[in-house]
């Protein structure tokens, strides 16, 4: 039954891995979606632009 | 010319001039009739959408979400029909139905035992790595299937239980498995196909097993290789249906990322998430009702058969009853510990 027990493990595991790494990218991204369903680039749209000069 | 005739002439003129600025000023002045209130009077609002008419309504808006432009989308409508009443009532007619019917099945028909009891011999019919490939997709699909019914019932049957604040703790959780444990799932599928495709492509037993029911209906046992025409349906099912489910799944998690140009690009508008969404859930339906049926025969439903996925081996008897070509290929160099004569 090892199999078993490994092969549950290393499902949550790997549900484990992809939340890390999904959350990091989401999180420094300069991408996001909105609520609303639109992707806003914050230097393109205007949040984060860099003033004008 | 008296100055009584000067001062009328001067009032005239000072009247004319203020009604001749007054009035353009009046002309833009709100007044209780609205001139366009034809425009956004609902009935006329639906005619465009009758057939022949617009897909949706849509104004125009300064915000970078020119989505947030739609006022109607009838799609949506539809959609909500189908998310609330339609796919409950598909998904607990099919689930229900499927476990009535195995309960009936085995009323009927019992466990199916080893017609010659079990040898006590065993056989490897699985190797570490296909158990472990096995569970860990089963661990995967066992937490999406429950955490995607509870998307669907979880309101109607959950929350009354739970009440609104563990509900809410409960499904929040929920939906963070189903969207992480499909990596899970994509990964223990293709380890299945690439270990066993070769074993589940059709060959010609499988009609004559398919033609005999089996072995379950009646009493003939057919012959069949390491996987049956019934094992084989499931293969497939899960593969296909595991492939859609995860393709609609990933294109509802990722919504409006533009789709490759070769397919149709159904996640870059509502109404095509909406039309995802819809075939996400009869996959998900469909695959639940035979994943129950799969987990009926191999547990409850068939003596010996769980151990083939639990320890990796099954009894020699048990083989030659149920796969009788594969162990005729296997038993001769596999047999493990001393023969015992079936009691």
């Amino acid at each position: 039954m090892r199999a078993f027990l490994f092969g549950l493990l290393a499902a949550f595991v790997l549900a484990g891995v992809a939340a890390m790494v999904l959350e990091s990218v989401q999180s420094t991204s300069d991408r996001a979606n909105t609520t609303s369903g639109v992707r806003l680039d914050f230097a393109k749209d205007g949040v984060n632009r860099p003033a004008p000069h | 010319m008296s100055f009584t005739y000067l001062r009328r002439t001067f009032t005239a003129c000072a009247l004319l001039l203020g009604i001749a600025v007054a009035l353009p000023a009046m002309a833009q002045q709100p007044s209780r009739v609205n001139p366009t209130a034809d425009s956004v009077k609902e009935q006329q609002l639906l005619d465009a959408l009758k057939p022949g008419g617009h897909q949706s309504l849509e104004g125009r808006v300064s915000i970078p979400d020119h989505r947030s432009a739609t006022l109607i989308q009838p799609e949506g409508r539809d959609w909500v029909v189908w998310r609330e009443k339609t796919l409950p009532r598909l998904g607990a007619g099919v689930i229900v139905g499927m476990i009535v019917l195995l309960l009936a099945f085995f009323a009927v028909k019992g466990r199916i035992k080893v017609d010659d009891g079990l040898s006590g011999r065993q056989i490897q019919r699985f190797n570490s790595v296909e158990r472990f490939g096995h569970w860990m997709t089963a661990t995967a699909f066992i937490v999406l299937a429950l955490s995607g019914l509870n998307v669907t019932y979880g309101r109607q049957f959950l929350l009354p239980i739970l009440g609104a604040d563990a509900f809410t703790l409960v499904s929040q959780w929920a939906k963070y498995l189903h969207n992480y444990m499909s990596f899970a799932f994509v990964l223990g599928l293709i380890m299945m196909f690439l270990q066993w495709v070769v074993y589940n492509l059709p060959m010609p037993n499988d009609f004559r097993w398919i033609a005999q029911g089996g072995g379950i209906i009646g009493k003939k046992h057919p012959p069949a290789g390491k996987f049956n025409a019934g094992q084989k349906v499931v293969f497939w099912v899960t593969i296909v249906g595991g492939v859609l489910l995860s393709a609609t799944g990933y294109a509802l998690m990722f919504p409006f990322y533009s789709a490759p140009s070769n397919i149709p690009d159904y996640t870059s508008t509502i109404a095509g998430l909406q039309s995802v969404s819809m075939w996400h859930g009869i996959i998900a339906v469909v695959m639940i009702a035979v994943i129950l049926a799969h987990i009926y025969i191999g547990t409850l439903g068939m003596q010996g058969a769980f151990w083939s996925m639990g320890t990796g081996k099954v009894d020699v008897n048990w083989a030659k009853q149920h796969h009788s070509i594969w162990a005729a290929k296997v038993i001769p160099k596999d047999v493990q510990g001393k023969p015992t004569p079936a009691e």
